[in-house]
């Protein structure tokens, strides 16, 4: 076992894609799927949505295979060739590099609201920057680590805290199921596969597992525990706050866990807990983003990676001060949305009907 | 080199910007809303904790707390007007808040509790009263040195012993309810003989104080919810008193019929209980015709008390306190997607049956054969 060949075990891969996918998401999401189906069924939606999307990676991961993919970079050149290869392939590092300065965005505005009102912006997003620069120059492996210690301690306290919460959830609030039909929960399978963000790095990583005949199971487990996570969210979160309430609160997550308190335990206030996992997680997925936006960039300019590391930091944190406020910066979130099924499903095809094309006119 | 980096990362570790030592700190137990003098002003009153051994004089009678009121147009500005009489206020252990009747009759509820549920550091599980006094007097009914708000605070828990008291009613449900069919009722805090008792109820419909019920109305409207969680019936049988205990719910069912517009509501509720006391004279309670008597009895008080309330809703305050939306909504969604606006109407018209089944599982120590 080689700790130096940059190659991580299909377990690992599960734990990195499911930091990747717990970001921001699981804060905001009953209300954005609220929003869009208009009644409690968005439970349906996000069950919904993870099986299709499941399928999906299913068949991206057989094509990926089929192809025997090593670097997802290479394989794009041997599809478009070298200049349009790296321009397609800048497009997703900046895809990436805005992601990675989302969440730190997103991270520092819940800081500010709900933890520490008086540090500046800056010296909370600058240090989270920093922080992942240094845990990435351990590149995949480290970030591999950080991942399988925080995923199990996110998943125990998250449950932990839901648990508690069962006494002022209130079942009633969720039925009927179908209210409105079928349609709104069709039109709200748009916003939902949002909630997924993350699920399309694993195209990234495919080369980078060492027994590539689990990549399926890595990517599949590392995929449905946040779907599992999203979905027991969302029925917590609705049934208790309510539709309407639902819609208009800002992190209804967290007001969730706001409206009880639990006696006898040393601790009555959850959200902490809560507020200060979700930091972590915000992390994983920033340094994440980071990593894959570095490697990139040095498959583009044939650069090195470490250059690269330090290059990104000022960029990042200039695009997280753009935003000025929440409305902005929900729209930042928005637009990466725009991007994120092109990356997941667009882009990934193209390259393999042309991959496919050119390897059968080359073998004939 | 590696040196210099290290140097360089000394200053983020030099502790927290946002600290502040707690005994600067206003921690706020309580807060009260009142009408102020000034015209289109709101007083508020803030209930400090004042930390024991705080005080510079050693033979001052201490207080536990001490209360800050400001008058101001919006809650916000009062808080921060409140700066200028104490230390930062903050808001994280709030436990309650009242609200002045005269402030819900003028004020939208909404708008009331706007600011604590906008506001990060209250947390929604704080609890909502209403008063009939100003809330300042109510603040300031210390016995013994108590922290009034902790008082009031811990009254709300005996609802497992009486079914007086109505179910506490969370900011986060206030909230909740007035986004969807705006109709509940809310515990109102009393003084009386100098001591803070929990005593009547007020009815908000749309936001407004529309009623105030008094405790017979709420033990009503607890068996009409399905809120009873303990407590006595009280009536009489062969002329003299008896009582008895409410012990658990059995079930509760609820199905709603519609035809055209008009809508039937059946609650059918099971409960156990226990005859815990009789005045009879010739109580047999080994004879088991002698339990299903007394069962009845008190089954018929039940049933008339919830049909006094029922009457009460649909006629005096035409507003459905009971929740009973809900059923509607899940069982007839079409029909309330079309008619929610109508819902007060449609309630004050509906048929609401009531069953109840009391089940007398045991008789304490004591039976009384004669």
């Amino acid at each position: 076992m080689n700790e130096r060949d940059g190659k991580i075990v299909s377990g690992e891969l599960a734990a990195i894609i499911s930091c990747g996918m717990l970001g921001i998401g699981m804060l905001t999401l009953p209300r954005t799927i609220t929003e869009k189906v208009q009644s409690s069924d968005g439970w349906i939606v996000l069950i919904l949505d993870g099986l299709l999307i499941g399928l999906l990676v299913c068949l991206l991961v057989a094509m990926l295979k089929k192809h025997q993919v090593t670097s997802y970079f290479t394989y794009m050149e041997e599809a478009f060739g070298s200049w349009l290869s790296k321009i397609v392939g800048l497009l997703i590092v900046s895809y990436f590099i805005g992601v990675a300065s989302f969440e730190v965005l997103a991270m520092s505005e819940m800081v500010r609201f709900y933890l520490l009102e008086d540090t500046p912006e800056e010296i909370v997003i600058l240090t989270l920057i920093l922080a992942s620069m240094h845990l990435l120059t351990g590149r995949i492996k480290a970030i591999a680590k950080v991942c399988v210690f925080f995923l199990p301690l996110t998943i125990v306290i998250v449950l932990f805290i839901y648990l508690l919460s069962i006494r002022v959830v209130d079942l009633k609030n969720i039925q009927p199921v179908f209210s409105k039909g079928i349609m709104p929960v069709m039109k709200g399978m748009g916003t939902g596969t949002l909630s997924f963000f993350g699920i399309e790095l694993f195209i990234f990583m495919f080369g980078l597992v060492k027994n590539q005949k689990k990549v399926r199971r890595g990517v599949l487990l590392g995929f449905f525990i946040p779907v599992v996570l999203y979905v027991i969210t969302y029925v917590l979160v609705v049934a208790t706050l309510t539709v309407p309430e639902v819609k208009a609160v800002t992190w209804p997550t967290i007001s969730f866990i706001q409206s009880f308190e639990v006696k006898g335990i040393f601790i009555e206030r959850l959200e902490l807990f809560l507020l200060i996992t979700w930091i972590l997680q915000f992390f994983c997925t920033h340094a994440i983003y980071y990593y894959f936006a570095a490697e990139g960039m040095s498959r583009i300019f044939n650069n090195s990676y470490t250059t690269n590391l330090i290059i990104l930091v000022p960029v990042m944190f200039i695009l997280a001060e753009i935003p000025k406020n929440t409305i902005q910066i929900f729209k930042m979130s928005d637009m990466l949305g725009y991007a994120f099924p092109v990356i997941l499903i667009g882009l990934p095809i193209v390259t393999f009907v042309i991959v496919q094309v050119k390897r059968s006119r080359r073998s004939r | 080199m590696k040196r210099l980096w290290m140097l360089l990362l000394i200053p983020l570790l030099s502790g927290c910007w946002d600290s502040e030592n707690i005994e600067e700190l206003s921690l706020v137990v309580g807060v009260g809303i009142d009408l102020s003098k000034n015209k289109n002003e709101i007083m508020l009153t803030q209930q400090i904790l004042v930390p024991p051994g705080y005080s510079l004089q050693e033979n001052q009678a201490k207080l536990k707390y001490k209360n800050v009121t400001v008058s101001a147009k919006t809650l916000h500005e009062a808080i921060r007007d409140s700066l200028l009489l104490t230390n930062t206020v903050l808001t994280n252990h709030q436990r309650i808040l009242l609200i002045n009747e005269e402030v819900l009759r003028k004020i939208p509820m909404e708008a009331i509790i706007n600011q604590s549920i906008r506001d990060n550091n209250t947390r929604r599980s704080c609890f909502v009263f209403l008063t009939k006094r100003p809330t300042k007097d109510i603040l300031e009914r210390a016995d013994d040195g108590e922290i009034p708000s902790n008082v009031i605070y811990e009254l709300k828990d005996n609802v497992k012993r009486t079914n007086k008291i109505l179910p506490p009613l969370t900011l986060g449900q206030a909230s909740s309810s007035l986004q969807s069919d705006g109709s509940f009722a809310i515990q109102a805090v009393e003084i009386k003989g100098g001591k803070l008792i929990l005593q009547g109820a007020g009815v908000i419909n749309n936001s407004k104080l529309v009623g105030l019920m008094n405790n017979k109305d709420i033990e009503s409207l607890n068996w009409l919810n399905g809120s009873v969680k303990g407590g006595i019936i009280e009536t009489t049988h062969h002329g003299t008193p008896f009582s008895v205990e409410v012990d658990k719910r059995k079930r509760r069912k609820i199905v709603t019929e519609l035809h055209g517009n008009h809508l039937t509501i059946d609650i059918s509720v099971g409960y156990t209980a226990r005859l815990s006391e009789d005045w009879y004279g010739k109580e047999n309670s080994y004879k088991e015709s002698y339990l299903k008597e007394a069962e009845r009895d008190a089954e018929d008080k039940v049933k008339q008390d919830v049909e006094k309330i029922v009457g009460k809703l649909q006629h005096q305050y035409k507003t459905g306190v009971a929740g009973l939306f809900r059923y509607v909504q899940n069982q007839h969604p079409k029909f309330w997607e079309e008619d929610k606006e109508k819902w007060d109407e449609i309630f004050s018209d509906a048929d609401i049956n009531y069953h109840i089944d009391l089940e007398i599982i045991d008789f304490g120590s004591k039976g009384g054969i004669k």
